[in-house]
């Protein structure tokens, strides 16, 4: 087990050894953008947790209700993206044969992988946990102790749902056929996390902060003071935090120790799980049967034809594309629930809500870019040295790959956008100019994910959420929050003139034009920068 | 017209030198072996003659085109099998050779007569609608020669094409770049596979450290060592003057 250790400390100094300066200004812009996102999660939590405190009577019970409601969800999600690390790095990863063929005990080679996957599953969350637990003292007027004992019973309550991913994949490894858990588990996760997402937001959480759905004050009382998931450690977690808050030690070392007892008792088990299965699991997992697809057709193909065809067939028989497609789907589905659950009292209200929605709208197609058409040049991986070295003009390869990308986002962003103003019930002139901004800044959003794709690509990757977290894709997400910003300046003018003076053509044609030209501009230099960058791409 | 002119071609990675100032030419028809130890600039010299890689300085040319000006013209004429046969893994051997087709611009009555010949060849036609993901090492190589084969390239650059094929599958690709050469067909072929070499290659180059130490025809490679035995031993005893001499 040192010896693993020693190879996971070896590699990360090496690493830190030989960067140079520009990977030290890229360290740099990732400190950067740490500080600010720890910054922002803190300021978010802050608002919220201050508000819910300050709701009459039932503040400090909603604020527990929430924590516990937070804590399972991150619990879940941990235990979640543990399964997703453990296939992927327990039995699919790159380094695992080499690792059974050195003399290292079998049982020491899953533990060490085994914890690297509970720290690779659970670092984001605990990463979020800080700045939330943070606001939450300031919120109550808690010590800096407050924050750093929260955050040591954090270690065991994720712990627990790291290791319990790790055994639910070895248990799924022996009992499954292993050409189909990588398929199944994807899509299993996906759904999974699609169904807690809409279940979420389909019990309408803002109803937390009203006792207009109970008969009575006490009913209400009780609801929001009962444990959420009691036997789940994440309750216990949640219990453990409350009773710091609450200044009741008994409760918090109760807790505690049984979170330290629930990540033993777990990884105890998970141990003597992988005793028994581990060894056929890997057996199982190096076998791969594949489908045999009998269609063969001879259908004349233009070159950039059959690459686009190529395209598609790659995506769709990638399982992981399809988890990304269901995650996606939730999110719209949770979106568009929300527009329909709004209500305007007020036409200020209208006028300010689809100038929001414009924006929302745009920032969801910004999701769909990223997880679509961002990682395009990416995904051709090992595998591009065949586009490179065909007789495609890297331009011919580069429309391709912007039309591929930019199609999905501007035809999600056009049904978003028209659903949502029509349940909204906007204003014919207002409906006409933000669809009509929705459409230039979907093509700009899906050309810039393209390009900011090829200009910064991780061909490297085991993951596509890899390639979406890399360095590339925080730049683009920057890039299109500056651009939404821009747009929605231009837009506000005519609908604001709309709700104060109302229609005026001449207002409307002149912003179009602004925004026409702005798109354009954007399109063109985002276009050519991303060409470039092709141009220069070595493989 | 030489079919690859190389003249005082270096490429850098940062400050590295990956390949130092060397000069060469392959002529029509010809089997050129490039040979040496890893990491000796070899698949580096390759890369830039087919488009993947650009130059540092220096000058090569292919077909009489310059690589760092005309490279699309150069790619219609041209076939790589890389040293590591990665394709896309989601695409069925089918499904890749038609692309192949497609793309190359080969005529559509062609790709219906040649396709089954050439997936049938390698012994692939019973798997031609499997993913390629499903296949080994070496069936994923004899796809990408198979790929090659479909579009008749006049030159081939193939960077160690035998690795992981089964022998009787190495004998054909071995009788194939015979033929071929024999119709005209160019083959640049770097490899390890020194008996290879020695009885396909008309010249040898054996290149180290970014520098040629020798390029001639095998005969004249054994004068210039003294060595009377195989390619092994003059390949052995040029790579070891030249770490001597470092």
């Amino acid at each position: 087990m040192k010896y693993l250790l020693k190879i996971s400390f070896l590699s990360f100094k090496n690493k830190v050894s030989s960067l140079k300066i520009a990977d030290d200004l890229k360290a740099a812009f990732f400190i950067f953008i740490g500080i600010f996102l720890v910054a922002a999660i803190f300021g978010a939590s802050y608002g919220f947790l201050r508000y819910v405190n300050s709701v009459a009577l039932a503040g400090p019970l909603i604020v527990n209700k929430l924590l516990a409601l937070i804590f399972l969800t991150a619990f879940m999600m941990t235990a979640l993206s543990s399964v997703i690390v453990s296939f992927s790095s327990i039995y699919f990863g790159k380094d695992i044969k080499w690792l059974l063929s050195v003399p290292i005990k079998v049982n020491a080679i899953f533990s060490y992988k085994a914890l690297n996957a509970a720290f690779y599953a659970s670092w984001m969350v605990f990463a979020v946990l800080i700045p939330f637990l943070a606001a939450l003292a300031v919120v109550k007027g808690e010590s800096v102790w407050f924050c750093v004992l929260s955050i040591i019973f954090a270690i065991p309550f994720l712990a627990s749902a790291g290791f319990a991913g790790t055994g639910f994949a070895v248990i799924v490894m022996k009992f499954f056929p292993a050409a189909k858990i990588r398929n199944m588990i994807f899509i299993t996760g996906a759904v999974f996390f699609t169904a807690l997402l809409v279940a979420l937001r389909l019990a309408q959480p803002e109803k937390f902060i009203s006792s207009e759905g109970f008969q009575m004050l006490s009913q209400y009382l009780g609801y929001l003071d009962a444990p959420t998931a009691k036997f789940l450690p994440s309750w216990w977690y949640a219990s453990a935090v409350i009773g710091l808050l609450s200044r009741e030690p008994s409760r918090v070392i109760i807790h505690f120790a049984m979170l330290l007892i629930c990540a033993a008792v777990v990884w105890i088990i998970v141990k003597m799980l992988a005793k028994k299965y581990f060894a056929d699991g890997l057996n199982e997992g190096q076998a791969f049967a594949a489908a045999n697809i009998k269609k063969q057709s001879f259908k004349k193909r233009l070159p950039l034809y059959a690459i686009f065809q190529k395209d598609i067939k790659v995506f769709f028989r990638d399982s992981n594309q399809w988890s990304q497609i269901l995650i996606l789907a939730s999110i719209i589905l949770v979106y568009l629930f929300s527009m329909y659950k709004l209500s305007f009292e007020t036409l200020k209200m209208h006028n300010t809500m689809s100038l929001v929605n414009c924006a929302l709208v745009w920032f969801v197609s910004t999701a769909v870019a990223l997880r679509l058409s961002f990682p395009l040049i990416s995904l051709e991986g090992e595998s591009f040295w065949f586009l490179l070295t065909s007789p495609v003009s890297r331009f011919k390869l580069f429309v391709e790959k912007v039309i591929f990308g930019t199609v999905p986002v501007f035809v999600t962003a056009m049904i978003l956008m028209f659903a949502t103003n029509y349940m909204m019930g906007i204003s014919k002139p207002v409906f006409a100019v933000t669809l009509a901004a929705t459409a230039f800044m979907s093509l700009v959003i899906g050309c810039s994910a393209v390009s900011v794709g090829t200009i910064l690509p991780k061909f490297n990757y085991t993951s596509i959420p890899q390639i979406e977290s890399s360095l590339g894709g925080l730049v683009f997400m920057l890039f299109s929050f500056f651009m939404i910003i821009a747009n929605i300046i231009i837009v506000m003018q005519p609908v604001r003139l709309f709700y104060s003076t109302g229609y005026s053509r001449a207002a409307f044609l002149e912003y179009g034009l602004l925004l026409a030209l702005l798109n354009m501009c954007l399109f063109c230099i985002i276009f050519i920068s991303g060409y470039n960058a092709l141009k220069r791409i070595e493989k | 017209m030489n079919a690859i002119e190389v003249k005082s071609f270096v490429k850098k990675y940062g400050d590295f030198e990956a390949v130092r100032d060397i000069t060469f030419d392959v002529k029509k028809g010809e089997i050129f072996a490039f040979l040496g130890p890893n990491g000796a600039g070899k698949t580096t010299t390759v890369k830039v003659l087919t488009g993947l890689l650009k130059p540092t300085s220096g000058k090569a040319s292919v077909l009489g085109m310059d690589v760092a000006k005309e490279m699309d013209g150069i790619k219609k004429r041209i076939g790589f099998v890389p040293d590591q046969p990665y394709v896309y893994p989601y695409l069925t051997a089918f499904e890749y050779m038609r692309m192949i087709g497609d793309i190359y611009g080969v005529d559509l009555s062609e790709q219906k007569k040649k396709i089954p010949e050439l997936l049938g060849m390698f012994e692939l036609d019973d798997r031609s609608g499997e993913i390629i993901d499903s296949f080994s090492h070496g069936m994923k190589q004899k796809l990408v020669i198979s790929g090659v084969l479909l579009h008749k390239p006049e030159i081939m650059f193939l960077d160690e094409p035998l690795v992981g094929l089964d022998p009787k599958s190495a004998r054909l690709v071995k009788d194939i770049f015979a033929k071929l050469s024999k119709e005209g067909t160019t083959i640049f072929m770097c490899t390890h596979v020194l008996e290879v070499a020695q009885k396909l290659a008309g010249r040898i180059c054996i290149i180290n450290g970014g520098k040629i130490l020798a390029l001639d025809t095998f005969e004249n490679l054994q004068k210039l060592t003294s060595a009377e035995a195989d390619l092994e031993s003059v390949y052995l005893k040029l790579t070891a003057q030249r770490q001597s001499e470092e």
